[in-house]
């Protein structure tokens, strides 16, 4: 094989936009408190940050599934707005008042938007 | 935590193990509504309350049999599996991470997880009933006493690969489980053929797709409403190797990959292969279950552009999976004092055999062939290894490439579509040679 690295590099760090290697090994922050046993607020909001929202956040989406679902995503207002939709058709969330909806959609778009790494 | 306290949380795990509805009434007052949000009174309320060490203002909102996160110490050590990735505890959703791969057969704590509902309450083998009806000329009910001694068992080798394995390196993102490469898993499983059991039942000629309905329940908790139920066109459910499946590696299957009866329809998109299978229902029309429609399990028709907004009529269901590998030795990250290196891994094509595999250490300057295994039946995954040579010291990535039979290979970019599915772009792990 030969070994082009130089120009290599650049082909590759082009396709690693793209691509994110996956760092096989990393365990999600969140067992670690679970292994202390500790019951600190973090627990209590399953890791939601504080902030405007977070109450309702964790009412409404907590209620069917994980927060853990939520933390993964890194998404735009538009994207989290179609969430909400299909959380209601499909997934039986009730229809949200819209200071609620308001005030969800916020918090969500602040803490997990788009400028947020997708995975954990 | 004081001494009781533990005590009593001990007994909690038990009770809520044996019947979460029951044990919300007995510890904590609190009855199970229609829609399955919990309500919590008095002294429930008080001691939920004691044992989190905090008032909980939204308990309105806690689902039924649902132990709040600050009780569930150390809650993820999954029974019966090892060394998997949680992503989600609730409903579960699990991957493996690649150097844990490595089996040819993969081992059931090895196996990945994908939940879309809450776990069936029973999953008893003994009274366990399938149903088989609609467009058939004898509808069947059949446990699985019924199945073994009916038709003929056999054992496959068969991969499931969930349909969103490798979402996670989308831009922009897409939404669902962050998956990134261990959402796969070939591992042997025992069962009867689905076209054996389908031929008993004589399929009207009218048929042109299956339905699949499980027993696991909606999240929401509402009643009778399904999960997920999806199905394949009746040529692919006529594929003598897909399974109607009872046996795992030689055992039981593991309770989260659908115990005590699953179908295995391998090649397709995971959710293909119902967990906790009740029902195969025949129908005249493409299946409109949930999470047949819409958007899901679908793909745009054409190419599009990364965070393109595609109209839903321009989505397609997704039928075999695109041919993909994985390097599974050694684990990425590895420093190496010798020059030379062995890695392998696996390589498969949804409904198509690997015809060839290819590794690069030069971010794919060039290619050398690999040694690739005939698979051990179809569907199975197929070995690969390689011999590599590193000309100097220094840090490199080495690429694995598979192409399929009909000269279709992996591509280096990501083929970008809403949703986040089929990402078979290549795998890559990184040496450094000190």
């Amino acid at each position: 094989m030969k070994t082009e690295i130089v120009s290599a590099v650049v082909a590759a760090a082009a396709w690693i936009g793209v691509a994110t290697l996956t760092p096989a090994a990393a365990e999600p922050q969140w067992q670690v408190a679970a292994e202390t046993g500790a019951s600190t607020e973090d627990d209590e909001y399953q890791g939601l940050p504080p902030g405007k929202g977070r109450d309702e956040t964790l009412g409404i989406c907590a209620a069917c599934h994980s927060i853990k679902l939520v933390a993964q995503q890194g998404l735009s207002r538009s994207s989290w707005e179609e969430v909400f939709e299909y959380m209601v058709d499909e997934h039986e969330m009730p229809e949200l008042e819209p200071e609620d909806h308001k005030l969800i959609l916020d918090y969500l778009t602040k803490f997990y938007g788009t400028d947020r790494r997708a995975r954990n | 935590m004081s001494k009781s306290n533990d005590e009593k949380s001990a007994n909690l795990f038990e009770l809520y193990a044996e019947n979460p509805d029951k044990a919300d009434e007995v510890v904590f007052g609190r009855e199970t509504h229609k829609d399955r949000r919990g309500f919590l009174r008095g002294a429930g309320l008080a001691s939920m309350g004691a044992l989190i060490g905090t008032a909980i203002p939204f308990h309105r909102n806690m689902p039924a049999g649902f132990i709040p996160e600050a009780l569930a110490a150390n809650p993820m050590k999954i029974q019966g599996k090892d060394g998997l990735t949680i992503l989600n505890d609730r409903p579960v959703n699990a991957e493996t991470p690649a150097h844990l791969l490595n089996d040819d057969v993969t081992p059931t704590a090895r196996h990945f997880i994908r939940n879309n509902g809450n776990m069936p309450d029973s999953m008893d083998a003994g009274s366990w009933k399938l149903q088989v009806d609609g467009l058939v000329n004898n509808p069947m009910t059949l446990s699985i006493s019924d199945l073994k001694e009916k038709f003929e068992v056999v054992t496959e080798r068969l991969v499931i690969e969930c349909g969103g394995n490798g979402r996670a390196a989308f831009k922009p993102p897409a939404r669902g489980n962050q998956w990134t490469l261990g959402a796969v898993a070939c591992s042997e499983w025992t069962g009867v053929r689905l076209a054996d059991v389908l031929k008993a039942a004589g399929v009207k000629k009218n048929v042109i797709y299956t339905a699949h309905e499980g027993a696991d329940t909606h999240l929401s908790g509402k009643e009778g409403k399904l999960s997920l139920s999806r199905g394949v066109p009746i040529d692919k459910a006529m594929n003598p190797h897909n399974l109607i499946a009872f046996g795992m590696n030689g055992k039981e299957i593991h309770p989260m990959n659908g115990a005590p009866l699953r179908l295995v329809v391998p090649g397709w998109p995971g959710s293909c292969s119902q967990k906790w299978l009740k029902r195969i229902w025949l129908r005249d029309v493409v299946h409109d279950g949930p999470k047949m429609t819409g958007t899901a399990y679908r793909v745009p028709g054409h190419p599009v552009s990364a965070g393109e907004k595609v109209p839903k009529e321009d989505f397609e269901i997704i039928q075999a999976m695109p041919v993909k590998s994985l390097i599974t030795t050694p684990q990425t990250g590895l420093t190496i004092s010798e020059r030379s290196m062995s890695v392998g891994g696996h390589a498969w094509a949804g409904d198509n055999a690997v015809a060839q595999v290819d590794v690069s250490i030069d971010f794919g300057a060039t290619w050398s062939k690999a040694d690739l295994k005939a698979p051990h039946n179809p569907f199975a995954w197929q070995r690969w290894s390689a011999d590599i040579k590193f000309p100097k010291s220094g840090y490199y990535e080495v690429w694995a490439r598979a192409t399929d039979d009909q000269g279709r290979g992996q591509p280096f970019a990501i083929a970008w579509n809403p949703k986040g599915y089929l990402n078979n772009s290549m795998h890559r792990i990184s040496v450094r040679v000190s």
